[in-house]
């Protein structure tokens, strides 16, 4: 008679496994969260995405505004070094202000960041702040559960939104994609596996859900950049480091076997290289390409200033230019 | 001693280690899922037999040519023909060609299913995997949980509800319990303000609609279409239908020498199941029919006073109750809404879901003043929209002109093909 009800018992005790275990990665993880007030001028412009996208989305644009609030970061070097997104600290900003998860209120300054991946780096004066344990990205698969660590305005602890890894090879390869769902307030702080381990940055939400680059708020298409893509961005990222996407200025479409120019737009990196409309793009820094997406994806792992060989077919002709990559205009 | 074997087994299993195991068990649905999984066009599909049948929304191939390429996960880019579409219901076959056989996901029961058991949705929402480094391609894997069974939707009349993240480009796709079988397609998110962001109410059509159809499609072929049933000559009480939509059905009235008529049916009686299923309300009445094709023999059981009788009959077409003569021609492009006359233009009345309207971000009540090139003033007649879209096959992208009160702006619409209405 006893023993049936023991069992019992444990089972009930089991059926909260999962919240102890979510228990215990907010307990490991709070003390490396930071909450960030950022004083900024008046924002004018909408929301990133085209002005006919949010014409569209007529009253949607209610939900893509910005709120007065406070936002999340992550410390990731303790001699005070921290992380957050880099539309966290956009705008024209008057003062950024960090709340450490011991209480100490100190001022930030923003030393850098890398627009494509959404990242900012910001520094305090603090020493000996606590950081959080990396994970093995390299067996990291799809269905590995997440949680996303953001700060709680009110002071107290920390906020938790729980997924799952949706996919691999996002960002460049530089991040993941995870159903954890993310809104203003809590990206820009980490996301753990159920140890409480780093796998990276929540990162790419500002705006409506306009395509891959920005899924918008709580749609549950998520991205992290991974922490080793932090851990290679830090050391320029402290010197001052402010880089816009890589951009090589040409418009076009899958076609022909490769991609083919519309337009090589003047005085960007394309045209400069002396690629013209009507080209073929065949490879692109010795690797072949044969969609758009495809030549995007291996423009964004580059960053501006790069060198690289373009092999093209113009005719009959097969040639090979080098171009240097620019910035990303404003705008684009 | 058993129970105390069993006992001390339990009190063994640390937190960590259960969720492990559960980690394990969605990671293994994952991988074997995803290899079935397919990219096409702006949306999603799955294979469901080696030699190469898959699935889609209607509203996915719909856009595509009848001949048409998938990319599978692998990298693979392969042809795949349109075979037959329940328009309506908005579920597509077409067949992959490929020489070796190709990974699948079996069917499971989406009967079976209930509120609070866990799903996985894979697909490829917002075109996040189109951008690999490699060959290989992931899909879009999340996780959620069945939030309600038998929903009544739009046009999905027998709807999983799942709040499993799925947002636009998830259509097509599968919702899988986690042993990786099928229960459902995704195919329709509940938003608001437009804002086409899941907001964690997804709806999916059901596998048993599915596979009732499937033998039908792979008759038919060369993008055929094939129907959801009715019973035709019966008319319910419009205040069961529009005041009190729960309630049994009682049958108002019947047409005689009609199907209902010949089957027994008679004025009075209450609907109360139809083959396995209870009928608890029109809305119940309306989901179990829309996932039988046409030409499906149905035990449909009424109340006639005391008795309860079992009556046999043979679902017709639903057919469409646009009179003749009205409308656009026959095998136009289709926009996706419905509108009427106004003030220098057309105004939009309703836009359907996930239609080629509804992605350009029309909205009801938006001015429509030219369409197609040609400027519009009415419906009818030689400047009338009607006139226009006749113009204009599906798969065609039109410019449509929209007035939305102070702002003015130019869509791109690529037009599909009509759903047939019942």
């Amino acid at each position: 008679m006893m023993f049936p009800a023991m069992a019992l018992w444990l089972l009930q005790d089991l059926n909260s496994e999962f919240e102890s275990q979510y228990a215990k990665v907010r307990e490991s993880t709070a003390r490396a969260i930071v909450t960030i007030d950022v004083d900024r001028e008046a924002e004018e412009k909408q929301p990133r995405g085209s002005g006919l996208m949010n014409m569209l989305q007529g009253g949607s644009r209610i939900f893509a505004k910005r709120p007065k609030a406070p936002v999340t970061g992550l410390v990731v070097d303790p001699e005070g070094w921290i992380l957050t997104t880099r539309y966290n600290v956009a705008g024209t900003l008057k003062g950024i202000h960090v709340t450490l998860s011991d209480g100490r209120k100190l001022d930030a300054e923003l030393k850098g960041y890398e627009m494509l991946y959404d990242i900012a780096l910001l520094k305090v004066d603090a020493k000996d702040l606590p950081t959080l344990a990396t994970r093995r990205l390299e067996d990291l698969g799809v269905g590995d559960a997440v949680v996303a660590i953001g700060a709680a305005p009110e002071g107290d602890g920390v906020t938790l939104a729980q997924g799952i890894v949706s996919a691999l090879d996002r960002m460049s390869g530089f991040g993941i994609q995870h159903d954890a769902r993310l809104n203003y307030g809590n990206v820009g702080g980490p996301l753990v596996d159920l140890s409480g381990r780093l796998i990276g940055m929540t990162c790419k939400v500002s705006s409506l859900g306009t395509g891959p680059d920005d899924p918008g708020q709580n749609s549950g298409v998520g991205y992290a950049v991974t922490w080793e893509r932090i851990a290679n961005s830090l050391p320029s990222l402290k010197e001052g480091s402010k880089s816009r996407a890589p951009f090589l200025g040409i418009q076009g479409g899958d076609g022909d076997g490769g991609v083919k120019i519309q337009d090589a737009m003047k005085g960007l990196a394309a045209a400069e290289a002396g690629v013209q409309a009507g080209d073929v793009f065949l490879e692109f820094g010795g690797e072949k390409v044969t969609t758009m997406a495809q030549l995007k994806t291996k423009i964004e792992r580059r960053r501006a200033g790069d060198k690289v060989k373009i092999k093209l077919r113009r005719g009959e002709e097969v040639l090979e230019l080098e171009a240097t990559l620019g910035e990303r205009p404003e705008g684009q | 001693m058993y129970a105390l074997a069993l006992a001390s087994a339990l009190w063994a299993l640390q937190p960590a280690e259960a969720a492990e195991a559960f980690q394990k068990r969605v990671k293994a649905c994952a991988e074997k899922a995803s290899k079935a999984s397919v990219f096409i066009g702006g949306g999603s599909g799955f294979i469901i037999s080696d030699d190469g049948y898959m699935l889609t929304n209607f509203h996915v191939s719909s856009t595509e040519a009848k001949e048409t390429q998938v990319q599978l996960m692998d990298g693979r880019r392969l042809p795949a023909k349109k075979v037959a579409a329940d328009a309506t219901g908005d579920v597509a076959l077409l067949k992959i060609e490929c020489k070796e056989p190709l990974p699948y996901v079996e069917f499971g029961d989406s009967d079976a299913l209930e509120p609070g058991q866990y799903v996985m949705a894979i697909g490829n929402p917002f075109r996040a995997g189109d951008a690999a480094t490699g060959e290989k391609r992931y899909p879009t894997v999340t996780l959620g949980v069945v939030s309600g069974i038998h929903r009544h939707q739009n046009n999905y009349r027998d709807a999983i509800q799942t709040d499993a993240a799925v947002n636009p480009g998830n259509s097509g796709g599968m919702l899988v319990t986690l042993d990786a079988k099928v229960v459902g397609i995704n195919g329709q998110i509940a938003t608001r303000y437009m804002n086409r962001v899941n907001s964690g109410v997804g709806f999916a059509i059901p596998s048993v609609q599915i596979q009732r159809f499937l033998p039908a499609f792979k008759e038919a072929e060369g993008d055929g279409r094939v129907e959801r049933g009715a019973i035709k000559g019966l008319s319910f009480d419009p205040w069961n239908r529009a005041t009190i939509p729960w309630g049994t059905p009682k049958i108002a009235g019947i047409e005689p020498g009609s199907m209902a008529d010949k089957a027994g049916f008679k004025a009075g009686d209450l609907v109360v199941g139809i083959e396995k299923y209870d009928i608890a309300s029109i809305r119940r009445y309306e989901g179990v029919l829309c996932t039988y094709p046409e030409g499906s023999d149905v035990k449909v059981r009424v109340k006639r006073g005391e008795e309860t009788l079992e009556l046999k009959v043979t679902l017709e077409r639903a057919r469409s109750s646009r009179p003749v003569g009205e409308g656009p021609p026959a095998g136009s492009g289709w926009p996706g809404f419905t509108a009427e006359d106004a003030d220098g233009g057309v105004r939009v009345i309703e836009v359907y879901p996930n239609s080629p309207a509804a992605d350009a971000g029309i909205q009801p009540d938006d001015l429509v003043t030219r369409y197609g090139g040609r400027s519009i003033k009415t419906l009818k007649g030689r400047t009338g929209l009607y006139s226009s879209m006749g113009r204009h096959k599906p798969g065609d992208t039109i410019v449509v002109h929209v007035k939305r009160g102070e702002e003015e702006f130019d869509v791109d619409l690529r037009l599909a093909e009509a759903p047939t209405e019942d």
